[in-house]
């Protein structure tokens, strides 16, 4: 594959990548491994290195009945359809335990972002937990992204930022950092 | 005298060639655009453009000959090799990716930098509207700083390229400015 979803931590082949660009940056961030430069900053070849398709397929296609399955044959139209169902329904993903259940996916988010676990924050970010997750009782007041810092995650932070812990198109930062 | 007289019959009677430049980050939309224009009906799964794309369109009685760039990041560079004689230059936005917003307005800021561009008229394309985190053609238009370019015509027009709206209010925008020019 040539391309990324960057948000999704997956690569996608040439002929899926249609469909992501399709879904809407809100979905998936697609992106060209081989055109676009200024985005693969070594932190997020690295996430994308180390997570990879087979970590990241275990959780996106946990439940997938082999019916569902798409083969390199497809059609365009049968590819969209399953990749609509795969990462905008999530159909197939592996449910945390606590889904429905805000506050303790937050919690475990704030638990698991210290930790080198990617497998286990994607669960819980793509089970509902808030990336912006702040405990209500008071006991911290860091978010996840600040957690991940204080603890020295740097695959947890970008993680986080792709899925819209912070706003980085405000700062400018990664732009600027890459023009030099 | 009889030049002249020939000159001014074509501009009344026949048909104006304007070259237009579509371009804009990766997956704005900017494909979609160019074939509702052209076949109006939306295409589906849009392969990213490596290269270009390039079509005639014509519309109240202006041939447009519409030149679609492909966006992503390396290939931006090859931009400039199609400034040559653009009247028009439409740059087209994702308006739901507030990420990516600071780097579309350094893309365009880039652009209008250039000689050959200087006397383009702008057309901003607010695309993708329909999508529930899309920002109006105001907060964009604030965003991309447009309000702070001097001497240059611009305008704005929320679009959304897979169901065709907007694209045409943004082309008779286009054609008034192309003719206020020529007279």
């Amino acid at each position: 594959p040539v391309w990324a979803s960057i948000n999704l931590v997956v690569c996608v082949c040439a002929r899926c990548i249609g469909a992501h660009r399709n879904l809407g940056v809100h979905s998936s961030k697609p992106r060209s491994l081989l055109m676009d430069e200024k985005v693969w900053i070594p932190s997020l070849i690295r996430l994308m290195v180390e997570v990879g398709n087979e970590i990241s397929n275990k959780f996106w296609q946990y439940r997938l009945p082999e019916d569902d399955q798409i083969s390199p044959e497809s059609s365009s139209q049968a590819r969209e359809e399953f990749i609509r169902k795969k990462y905008v329904q999530r159909m197939y993903r592996h449910v945390s335990p606590l889904y429905g259940d805000p506050v303790a996916l937050g919690e475990a988010l704030k638990l698991s972002v210290c930790t080198n676990n990617i497998e286990k924050t994607m669960q819980l970010v793509f089970c509902g937990a808030d990336v912006k997750y702040i405990s209500s009782d008071g006991s911290e007041s860091r978010t996840p992204y600040e957690l991940a810092k204080a603890s020295n995650q740097e695959l947890q932070m970008e993680f986080l930022m792709q899925n819209g812990a912070i706003m980085f198109g405000k700062s400018n930062i990664r732009v600027l950092v890459y023009r030099t | 005298m009889g030049n002249t007289l020939v000159n001014l019959f074509k501009r009344w009677f026949g048909k104006q060639d304007i070259r237009i430049l579509m371009v804009g980050l990766d997956a704005a939309g900017k494909t979609t655009i160019l074939y509702q224009l052209k076949l109006n009906e939306p295409i589906s799964n849009t392969m990213p453009t490596i290269g270009f794309n390039v079509e005639s369109v014509e519309y109240k009685n202006i041939n447009f000959t519409v030149w679609d760039i492909g966006g992503q990041d390396k290939i931006r560079a090859l931009w400039r090799l199609y400034f040559q004689q653009t009247e028009g230059l439409i740059f087209v936005v994702d308006s739901n990716d507030s990420d990516r917003i600071q780097e579309a307005k350094s893309e365009l800021f880039c652009l209008l930098k250039e000689e050959e561009l200087r006397r383009s008229v702008l057309l901003v394309f607010a695309n993708k509207q329909d999508l529930p985190l899309s920002m109006g053609t105001t907060q964009l238009a604030e965003k991309l700083g447009l309000h702070t370019l001097c001497g240059r015509k611009w305008y704005i027009q929320a679009t959304c390229a897979t169901k065709g709206t907007g694209i045409y209010e943004g082309l008779d925008w286009l054609s008034k400015q192309i003719r206020n020019r020529n007279y």
